[in-house]
């Protein structure tokens, strides 16, 4: 009886350990692979921290007009920021590289994924700052172009221009994600078209009034001008050339 | 294509046949459609205004005006030109963008040929607000930049001596990129740095084949002092080392030609300026300093009448961009046309102070804005050396 027993638990002994070790290579090279992972994420951090300093990416950012970055920032420093971003991703990519070490269905499907998504992950990242600066370009276009022109509702506008084009990149890098699929291109459709629409209206139908007073202001204030000295024309005289 | 003026008188038979003879001046014109037609009109004013003396002409290739930023009308034409004077071994080189008073070439090339100048920049009498560009931003700091008073420095015609054309030629800027060395304030600066003689010659009133069309005064000012600041990047070294102003020789008539009609009103330029008071506080403030942006505020609320920019703000806030220019705190483009309300701004208190007034006591005026970005040049220097050190 006793015999019959030390057997079973010897070849249960015998079978944990032959399972002990089918797994335990990949277990090592899982841990050898996060360590490494580890030392390029920190490697990482600390280059894009330096890079950045050197650049004077901080002070750069706020002469670029990225109070919304440095907002995000922790510290308020986007160095910080972007330092950070660059350590999650890497360590983020040595762990799905590590559960494709470890072997198992399971583990290796989950790898593939997370590593078929980091570049699309790096992707909505450019697209997104492309779109944050392509943002701001756009609504100083729009501020500075409309002072010159003395429109006086400029600021509006390129708030409008700016927050358009931040939407628009957003969705892009969401829809590069694969996150909302169909949905999110419908519901920035839905918007974009209701925000035209909405102005049309409001330009068509609520201000028709206000339009028509605006051009009956303007014709008057150019009547006086004409019959009393001209004043337009002699505005002409100066020439910037 | 080239043609020659009639030379020396025939009576001297010592002279060898007009062919033979090396050429006094080399002058250039644009070539294109109208040429041969603009080189014979040119070589006829040349034997009038210098008999006596072989004046060759030639239609140059340049770059249309304006082009790539730039303001100089010989652009791109330059190194031909002095290629030819070189080869030519004329004494004097000059560039006229067309056909004119046959007095001009005279003008232009008498200082060269008779009185020893080495650089002879082409000015013009014009109305006091005319060239309001010139007067407000031009003139003002080229004048305390480089030290001297030329009215007109970005002229669209000159004149070269040999001395000062060898040294051109010579130069190592010149051999890596002619068209782009010869351009702007390049010749001016190094005539200056050189030692060479500069001067300027008054050819009369505006010609109408320099004129171009008046667009938006934020494009024109785009231009302009894009210009003007990328001469100063270029040139730091030099400029920070000069200090003062002196006159240079005048030649022909400089009195500004009197005002005709109304003078101009200021209160749209005020608007102009209250407006991107409101509106652009947030991009000025990426260039310029905290007590500026509020001087600037204060001014706004001045009443129309009385209202005036302070010459020795306008200075610091041309050199502040120009440093905003150099540090590219934002898309070039941008940043110049921003700086347009401010121009409009100090125009505005300069035609309510000049507005029927007569040319002399408006050059006197524009003297006082001289003297006042002169005296705050050494604010340029602190901040173009100590950006971000120095920030009052």
């Amino acid at each position: 009886m006793w015999e019959r027993t030390q057997t079973i638990l010897a070849r249960s002994l015998e079978r944990a350990l032959e399972s002990l070790l089918a797994v335990l290579p990949g277990v090592i090279a899982m841990a050898l692979v996060m360590g490494l992972s580890l030392l390029a994420a920190l490697g990482v951090r600390a280059g894009v921290r330096r890079a950045l300093t050197g650049l004077a990416f901080d002070r750069r950012c706020r002469q670029w007009g990225f109070e919304g970055l440095l907002d995000w920032s922790p510290g308020g420093s986007p160095t910080a920021l972007l330092s950070r971003l660059g350590f999650w991703l890497v360590l983020l990519g040595g762990a799905a590289l590590a559960l494709g070490a470890l072997g198992g269905a399971t583990a290796g499907g989950l790898a593939r994924k997370l590593l078929d998504w980091l570049p699309n992950v790096a992707a909505a990242g450019v697209i997104f700052v492309a779109g944050l600066f392509a943002a701001r370009f756009l609504e100083r276009s729009v501020l500075v172009n409309a002072v010159n022109l003395r429109v006086r509702s400029g600021r509006p506008l390129a708030l409008g221009v700016r927050w358009l084009v931040v939407v628009l990149a957003a969705a892009m890098a969401l829809e590069h994600l694969g996150i909302g699929g169909t949905i999110l291109s419908l519901s920035f459709g839905i918007l974009f078209g209701g925000i035209v629409l909405a102005l049309s209206l409001a330009v068509g139908l609520g201000s028709r009034e206000a339009v028509s007073r605006t051009w009956e202001r303007r014709i008057r204030e150019a009547e006086p001008r004409r019959e009393a000295g001209q004043e337009e024309e002699a505005e002409d005289e100066v020439r910037h050339l | 294509m080239s043609s020659t003026a009639p030379a020396l008188p025939p009576a001297e038979p010592a002279q060898p046949p007009e062919a033979e003879r090396p050429a006094q001046a080399v002058v250039g014109v644009p070539a294109g459609p109208e040429g041969e037609r603009l080189a014979a009109a040119v070589v006829e004013e040349a034997s009038q205004a210098l008999p006596g003396r072989a004046v060759k002409v030639v239609a140059l290739p340049r770059q249309p005006p304006g082009a790539a930023g730039s303001h100089l009308a010989a652009d791109g034409a330059l190194p031909g030109l002095l290629r030819l004077g070189l080869d030519a071994g004329a004494a004097a080189c000059a560039w006229v963008g067309g056909a004119g008073d046959p007095g001009r070439l005279g003008l232009l090339l008498g200082p060269v040929l008779d009185h020893g100048v080495d650089f002879v920049c082409a000015s013009y009498r014009r109305a006091p607000f005319e060239g309001a560009l010139t007067t407000a931003l031009v003139y003002p700091v080229t004048r305390a930049l480089y030290g001297v008073r030329l009215r007109q420095p970005l002229g669209a015609e000159l004149a070269l001596s040999r001395r000062f054309a060898e040294r051109l030629a010579a130069d190592a800027d010149w051999a890596g990129d002619p068209a782009r060395a010869g351009a702007d304030l390049w010749v001016v600066t190094r005539a200056v740095e050189g030692g060479f003689a500069a001067g300027q010659a008054f050819l009369g009133p505006y010609p109408p084949y320099l004129a171009e069309p008046e667009g938006p005064p934020s494009e024109s000012l785009a231009r302009v002092a894009g210009t003007l600041f990328r001469g100063m990047e270029r040139t730091a070294a030099a400029w920070q080392r000069v200090r003062g102003s002196r006159p240079v020789p005048t030649f022909g008539e400089s009195a500004p030609l009197p005002g005709t009609g109304h003078p101009p009103g200021a209160a749209r330029l005020v608007q102009a300026f209250e407006l991107g008071c409101h509106d652009l506080t947030e991009v000025w403030g990426a260039v310029l300093p905290p007590a500026t942006l509020l001087a600037l505020r204060r001014a706004a609320r001045e009443p129309v009448a009385s209202f005036r920019l302070d010459d020795g703000l306008w200075a610091r806030v041309v050199y502040d961009f120009a440093l905003g220019h150099r540090q590219r705190v934002m898309d070039r483009g941008q940043l110049l046309r921003s700086l347009t309300p401010i121009y409009l701004g100090w125009l505005a208190g300069f035609v309510a102070e000049c507005g029927g007034q007569e040319p002399v006591a408006v050059e006197a005026r524009v003297e006082r804005l001289c003297l006042a970005f002169e005296g705050e040049k050494p604010y340029l220097i602190s901040r173009w050396r100590w950006p971000d050190r120095f920030n009052p």
